[in-house]
């Protein structure tokens, strides 16, 4: 009895990290990040040379633009659709400097790591690196669209295996990751826009419960 | 009595009740929630959930604020650093246990 009380503790401890993303707001704030990512990228190749749009500052101010909007986007909706319907959580920040430093210093060792053997391969022609990309979304994906359906495992597995098609489009490595990022983007935000319309069927503002 | 009933018997009984275990996990993993989110994740009724945080206040374990979200009352709650330090202890103890 005491094992199935220590499973459900475990359970109840998992509960709020799942409910991040239960109205789909996560996968559709990643979905138009990485619409944004291809949008910033296409936009100087189909203007011309020497034009505003070639400006790495200004497209870097766009993009940083953009991304805030989406962020705040999603915080309004929380604040104005989901908190309303479900429930308000807040999130622990971080706790302690030291365990910040540590992580921070475990992601550049992984990054460090990651580049290095990338460099390796592509220095051999052994690999393309843009086969990363399907492998990188899904692994995302995974971790931030909890809590995972089983539809949710067919579209991890389709990102998984697109990484492999995305090397026999035509256009060289630049388009190919362009053309990556808004597929991904549109995975990821029709991902989300069916996990909302789950939600908003499932749930309905608090007033409206019966007491 | 053996070793393991001794240890059942030491459990922290004001954590032990289901409905409370079940609102103290949820907390332990949040900075803070309202009323709203552990009524749904609990689907314990209003009556019941305010009895359970009011036990729960009593033993020092949740802080519970009252707010507005707009003309709304909301109710926030948190675990206090007791209700962690008493939550960490039962598990501990539970672990023992088993």
């Amino acid at each position: 009895m005491e094992q199935e009380q220590e499973k459900q503790i475990r359970e109840y401890l998992c509960r709020p990290a799942r409910y991040a993303n239960v109205d789909g707001v996560t996968e559709m704030t990643a979905g138009l990040t990485w619409f944004g990512l291809a949008l910033f990228g296409w936009i100087p190749s189909v203007t011309p040379k020497g034009s505003v749009w070639h400006s790495m500052l200004l497209l870097w101010l766009l993009l940083v633009a953009w991304v805030a909007l989406v962020a705040f986007g999603a915080k309004a909706f929380k604040k104005h659709v989901t908190y309303p319907r479900t429930g308000l959580v807040s999130y622990p920040a971080a706790r302690g400097k030291a365990s910040a430093i540590w992580r921070f210093a475990f992601v550049l060792v992984i990054a460090a790591v990651v580049s290095a053997a990338l460099a390796y391969m592509a220095a051999r022609k052994h690999f393309q690196p843009v086969w990363l990309m399907g492998a990188s979304m899904a692994f995302f994906y995974g971790m931030m669209a909890r809590p995972m359906r089983p539809w949710k495992w067919a579209i991890l597995t389709l990102m998984a295996a697109g990484g492999v098609g995305l090397v026999f489009l035509p256009g060289g490595l630049e388009a190919q990751v362009l053309i990556g990022l808004a597929s991904y983007g549109a995975v990821f935000l029709a991902a989300g826009l069916i996990t909302l319309a789950h939600y908003l069927r499932h749930s309905q503002p608090a007033e409206k419960v019966a007491e | 009595m053996n070793e393991q009933a001794r240890q059942i018997s030491e459990l922290d009984r004001v954590i032990h009740e289901p409905g409370r275990l079940m609102i103290m996990a949820l907390l332990y993993a949040v900075e803070r929630a309202d009323f709203l989110y552990l009524q749904h994740e609990t689907a314990l009724n209003k009556g019941t959930l305010s009895s359970h945080l009011a036990r729960l206040e009593e033993a020092g374990y949740v802080e519970i604020s009252k707010t507005f979200r707009g003309k709304v009352p909301q109710t926030l709650l948190r675990l206090t650093d007791a209700g962690r330090r008493a939550f960490e202890e039962y598990r501990r103890k539970l672990k023992e246990a088993l």
